[in-house]
């Protein structure tokens, strides 16, 4: 197991002072959740979640309150120190970078500070640059870089220790399609190479994608853990069927209703059973181009978490 | 070593791209001009060595505080903080190389100075004791990275860490003798100096530059380093706690 925790919670005081009396927000209220080795982990939940203050206790920046929380076998408070060899932590968009540095400058201290021989360091700092694209810029400052390329910068920087377990923070804040896509082509990798992966992200498509579980946050509790395809089926949401026709099909048993758009019926039922009777009075009618669509992860995360919007 | 080293190391790269913080360089010839002026118009070559001490040392100081003990605001504004604290290699040595290759740089208010006194007004006080100088100098700029390591500790912990520092600047200046001796200042301020480094690398220094023989050099030195030395093991406790604490609280801001 990569990550196990257990009755996790951690709060914060508002307030002055070196011990601060204020106010207490709680981030993680009893959070459970278990990530085996080599699993692509996904992290979601609306914004103040807690998912940035999970990752931060599993990368041993902060202290839990309560509850245990366990990275490769080594406690996040006795067994730090281990931890920090083995874990990397990637985050999104400008923060944990020097703009004055280059890239590969930026490589170099981040090498020694994950304690790597000169030697060794050199040699790492060139394959990452070289694996991420970056050889031909490695030598301008990031602040010059594209967005793009600052995520690359943060990737190599997170990939400097050669983890078994790294942390991603909404990585593909500011992506364009194509470096997401790269991005999400490079996760596969990563885990293919054994590594295990946790990443939070707002991007449903690309946790439906990449991940091999994912976990809904909310309020710092689970909602639930499971496959993206899994959570979709036991979400009990209803299935659509889309068809070219114009046949009515709103007497079939389960049909809740349906909506046309540019020629393309829409049909909403309640469940597999529904959906199948529709599919097999279409098809018996000679409609050709017809198909059941499960629904999408992020169906099931509005459904869960409600449509809040701005609201957090 | 190797990590004080790397700080260091990416402390010139830094500083080789941000110019603009090398401002304090440019501060040094209106001290210089200042002072010169004065003790020339007045006719006081036995003032000759203060004037070119003090824009020295101030230099060296603001360096300290214009730059040094910025290095961890700047870490914890950009968030590398955080990335330091969950990285293997212990943080206080990368930050005192990053503030140690600072006060380095410390050292060339000395050397415009002199220029700057030779080039403008043809004069230059002779050193008449070479070894106390550097030896003196040497100390003076190990005990201002120990410092420059406290105050970035404090200014880590405090919110408006620049007001506080530009403010520090001026009793330092007074009680540490680098503009007037401290035998000058009101008696109730003169023990107060003997606590800042600098009133003993300015006294030092005078009087290497004076002809007379320096008397006790080595304690006086040893003062300096000893002072450098307190510092810096402060700066280091205070670090430990601020990142102990920044675990617990989510935060390294005091206030
Ligand atoms: N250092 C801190 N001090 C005080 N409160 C904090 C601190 N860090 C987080 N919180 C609070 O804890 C809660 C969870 O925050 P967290 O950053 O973990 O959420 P998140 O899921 O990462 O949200 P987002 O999607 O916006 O990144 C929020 O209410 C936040 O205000
Ligand atoms: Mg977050």
């Amino acid at each position: 197991m990569s990550v196990r925790v257990q009755d996790l919670t951690r709060t914060f005081r508002k307030g002055k002072g070196w011990r601060p009396k204020g106010d207490q927000v709680t981030a993680l209220d009893g959070l459970t959740l278990h990530v085996p080795e080599h699993e692509v982990h996904g992290l979601l939940g609306p914004n103040g979640a807690g998912k940035t203050t999970l990752c931060k206790i599993l990368s041993t920046i902060l202290l839990p309150t309560s509850g245990t929380a366990e990275v490769l076998g080594h406690d996040v408070v006795s067994g730090a120190a281990e931890i920090r060899r083995h874990v990397g932590i990637v985050f999104g968009g400008e923060r944990g970078l020097y703009g004055k540095l280059t890239a590969r400058q930026t490589l170099r201290y981040w090498a020694a500070l994950h304690l790597l021989p000169d030697a060794r360091a050199k040699e790492r700092t060139d394959a990452l640059l070289t694996r991420l694209g970056l050889a031909d810029k490695a030598d301008d400052l990031v602040e010059t870089f594209s967005r793009g390329m600052k995520q690359r910068v943060h990737l190599a920087r997170g990939l400097i220790g050669d983890p078994k377990l790294i942390l991603f923070d909404e990585p593909t804040t500011g992506m364009d399609p194509v470096a997401a896509r790269d991005f999400r082509e490079l996760i596969t990798e990563l885990r293919d190479e054994g590594r295990t992966i946790l990443i939070t992200t707002h991007d449903m498509d690309e946790a439906e994608e990449v991940c091999d579980r994912v976990t809904l946050i909310d309020n710092g509790r689970v909602l639930a853990t499971e496959t993206p395809r899994g959570l979709a089926e036991m979400s009990g949401l209803h299935r659509w069927v889309e068809a070219e026709t114009t046949l009515d099909v709103t007497g079939i048993p389960g049909v809740v209703g349906t909506e046309t758009r540019n020629g393309l019926l829409r049909v909403k039922t309640t469940d597999d059973r529904a959906a199948r009777a529709v599919l097999d009075f279409l098809l018996d009618n000679g409609v050709r181009s017809v198909h059941a669509v499960p629904p999408r992860l992020e169906d099931v995360y509005l459904d869960l978490i409600g449509r809040r919007g701005m609201e957090v | 070593m190797r990590l004080f080293l790397s700080g260091a190391r990416t402390q010139f790269w830094l500083v080789r791209r941000h110019p603009d913080e090398l401002l304090t360089l440019c501060t040094i010839p209106f001290t210089v001009v200042m002072l010169l002026s004065i003790v020339m118009h007045a006719a006081r070559p036995d003032l000759i060595a203060n004037a070119f001490l003090a824009p020295t040392l101030i230099g060296l100081w603001g360096f300290s505080t214009g730059l040094a003990a910025e290095v961890l605001v700047g870490e914890r504004w950009t968030s590398t903080l955080e990335l330091g604290m969950a990285a293997p290699g212990s943080l206080h040595p990368v930050y005192l190389g990053r503030i140690s290759a600072v006060m380095l740089l410390g050292v060339v208010p000395l050397g415009e100075t002199w220029l700057l006194g030779k080039l403008l007004f043809g004069v230059a006080p002779t050193v008449h004791h070479p070894w106390v100088f550097w030896a003196a100098m040497a100390a003076s700029v190990f005990a201002m990275a120990g410092t420059s390591l406290l105050l970035a500790v404090t200014m880590l912990l405090s919110k408006n860490s620049n007001n506080y520092l530009n403010f520090i600047g001026f009793p330092i200046y007074l009680l540490s003798g680098v503009m007037v001796p401290v035998q000058y200042l009101p008696e109730f301020l003169q023990p107060l100096s003997h606590v800042i480094f600098l009133s003993w690398s300015a006294d030092l220094m005078r009087d290497s530059l004076a002809a007379a023989p320096v008397a006790g050099a080595g304690w006086r030195l040893l003062a300096i380093v000893g002072l450098g030395v307190a510092a810096l093991v402060g700066g280091r406790v205070l670090l430990a706690l601020s990142l102990r604490r920044a675990r617990e609280l989510g935060t390294v801001t005091y206030a």
